[in-house]
């Protein structure tokens, strides 16, 4: 029989015991340790995405400027209206739309990526759409700088407009979460879910008004009247670039969200069973 | 007061085949009115364990007799089909070493990562002193994990992992590294962390590595408990403890 624990008072080094073992309190489980861990996980991914460049993850901001600066210049051309104007608004929410849609199909794959810690290390599956999401905020946080400069420079929106779009931009933030969830989930399960989720992605982005400007859709506007997107980028877009509060899109989008979190909170119920599909 | 008790647990193991896998055809059958039921494995048949705390318990049995499978449902991994769980204390899964360590980054940020995944901070003190446990250069804390030799590598990440003595540990496999020099002393740190957990268990194909460290051994068959008994304590002999690190198998040699 080997001894068991000793008393605390033979120990003699501050942070190692008498046979070398590091005594250090873990932090309990529980959710609030899940998330943390998430965002710990998120913050490695950027940082060592960019660890052998000197601009380190600003890479991502000035290739989301480079990307925003062409497609500005030629869009707004395209369109007829001014790059002056079409330029802050085209950075703002190409910015935002990557956020959900980076979010949303990097969740189907996330979870086989992380099979080993969910199998072998037992930590709960949501811990990694968690860590995605995350992962894709602290993008956001580096390219927003793009749209941040335009408006400085530019001109578009005021100090007072931006803060009336915060709550359409927790919304936002709410739909991306849930999206990447319910999609994970499913790509997760069944795995011919992933390629219909990115081409889906990628009509949205071009049939929803991002690179366009929505009124280029006049004498047809049910096509923007059906499309969640539409709602979900005026919510936050109207009180920014317009002052204006779009209800009837809180409403749709709010509902659009609640939908979305019952599939969610489904989703975490059935994710018990991750184990066995990765 | 940790312990562990499993009353009559089942466990069915839903096999996916590419036609599971696939959200089309499940769609397709359900339209078309066939309900094909995905084929299950039943991995575990009532299993009545109780483990108390301060022993030390081992899994034995060939290939796919269910010694994996049932760490993983004792660490609440896998949603158990019939039966009740019950345990109180922390529960440790170590079940592969090389679990989540990325090669692309440098062996100090490996260690920090594997740290926050236990929940434990990696403060600097504590992260040198795993470093000096692993005995390697100084200079090499800042080298990513690729460039490390396999001998290198098991190094840092047995010192890692076990750095901290948990409540309960569950180990698939004896954590042991093939290293002339350094297999005495990672065979003193595994005998002290043992000592230390409130409960091991254990799971080996290796009856000698087993009847030295546990108190107890379960042999399992498909899935079935076949045989429960308490290690007869023999003589103590000193050679063994050698060649039996040779022998166990290091968990997992690849990265995942």
């Amino acid at each position: 029989m080997l001894p068991q624990t000793r008393d605390a008072d033979t120990i003699s080094s501050p942070i190692v015991d008498d046979n070398g073992f590091l005594k250090v309190e873990k932090s309990p489980p529980g959710v609030v340790n899940d998330i943390k861990l998430a965002f710990f996980l998120a913050v490695y991914d950027v940082r060592h995405r960019y660890a052998r460049s000197i601009i380190g993850p600003f890479w991502i901001t000035l290739q989301t400027a480079f990307f925003v600066g062409c497609i500005g210049f030629v869009f707004s051309a395209i369109s007829a209206v001014s790059t002056r104007d079409f330029l802050p608004y085209f950075a703002i929410s190409f910015v935002l739309w990557s956020f959900l849609s980076g979010s949303t199909n990097n969740s189907t794959t996330t979870l086989l990526d992380a099979g080993g810690f969910i199998k072998d290390r037992g930590l709960p599956a949501y811990v990694f759409f968690l860590q995605c999401f995350f992962r894709h905020l602290l993008f956001l946080a580096h390219n927003i700088a793009v749209p941040i400069l335009l408006f400085v420079f530019l001109g578009g929106t005021t100090f007072f407009r931006v803060i009336a779009a915060i709550p359409g931009l927790v919304i936002f933030a709410g739909v991306t979460l849930c999206l990447s969830l319910v999609v994970g989930s499913l790509a997760t399960r069944y795995r011919d879910v992933q390629p219909v989720v990115e081409s889906l992605m990628n009509l949205a982005f071009l049939a929803s008004p991002i690179m366009w400007k929505p009124d280029l859709l006049s004498g047809r506007e049910f096509l923007l009247h059906y499309n969640p997107v539409v709602h979900l980028l005026a919510v936050w877009r109207d009180p920014m670039l317009n002052g204006v509060m779009p209800w009837g899109s809180f409403a749709i989008s709010l509902m659009f969200l609640a939908v979305l979190a019952s599939l969610a909170w489904y989703a975490l119920t059935q994710l018990r069973n991750a184990p066995f599909w990765i | 007061m940790a312990s562990i008790s499993l009353e009559n647990v089942t466990l069915d193991y839903p096999v996916f085949d590419l036609n599971d896998k696939s959200l089309k055809r499940r769609l397709l059958t359900v339209v078309g009115g066939q309900r094909e039921k995905a084929s299950v494995i039943r991995a575990l048949h009532g299993i009545d364990l109780e483990i108390k705390a301060g022993e030390r318990v081992g899994l034995y049995g060939p290939n796919g007799s269910g010694k994996t499978t049932l760490l993983r449902t004792i660490a609440g991994i896998f949603p158990i089909s019939g039966g009740h769980i019950n345990s109180t204390g922390h529960i440790t899964p170590l079940l592969g070493l090389a679990i989540g360590a990325n090669k692309e980054i440098s062996a100090e940020d490996n260690i920090r990562l594997l740290l926050r995944v236990d929940g434990i901070k990696p403060t600097a003190d504590v992260v040198d002193s795993i470093w000096d446990f692993t005995e390697l250069k100084d200079k090499m804390r800042r080298l990513p994990l690729r460039t490390f030799s396999s001998g290198m590598l098991m190094r840092v990440l047995f010192s890692v992992s076990t750095a901290f003595s948990p409540e309960i540990l569950l180990l698939d496999e004896w954590l042991s590294v093939v290293d002339k020099t350094f297999s005495k002393k990672a065979e003193q740190r595994m005998e002290d962390l043992v000592s230390r957990t409130k409960i091991l268990v254990i799971a080996s194909h290796n009856i000698n590595m087993l009847e030295r460290v546990c108190t107890r051994i379960v042999c399992l068959d498909e899935g079935r408990i076949i045989s429960d008994e308490p290690v007869v304590a023999k003589p103590k002999v000193e050679e063994p403890l050698e060649a039996a690190v040779h022998d166990s198998a290091i968990t997992s040699q690849g990265l995942s």
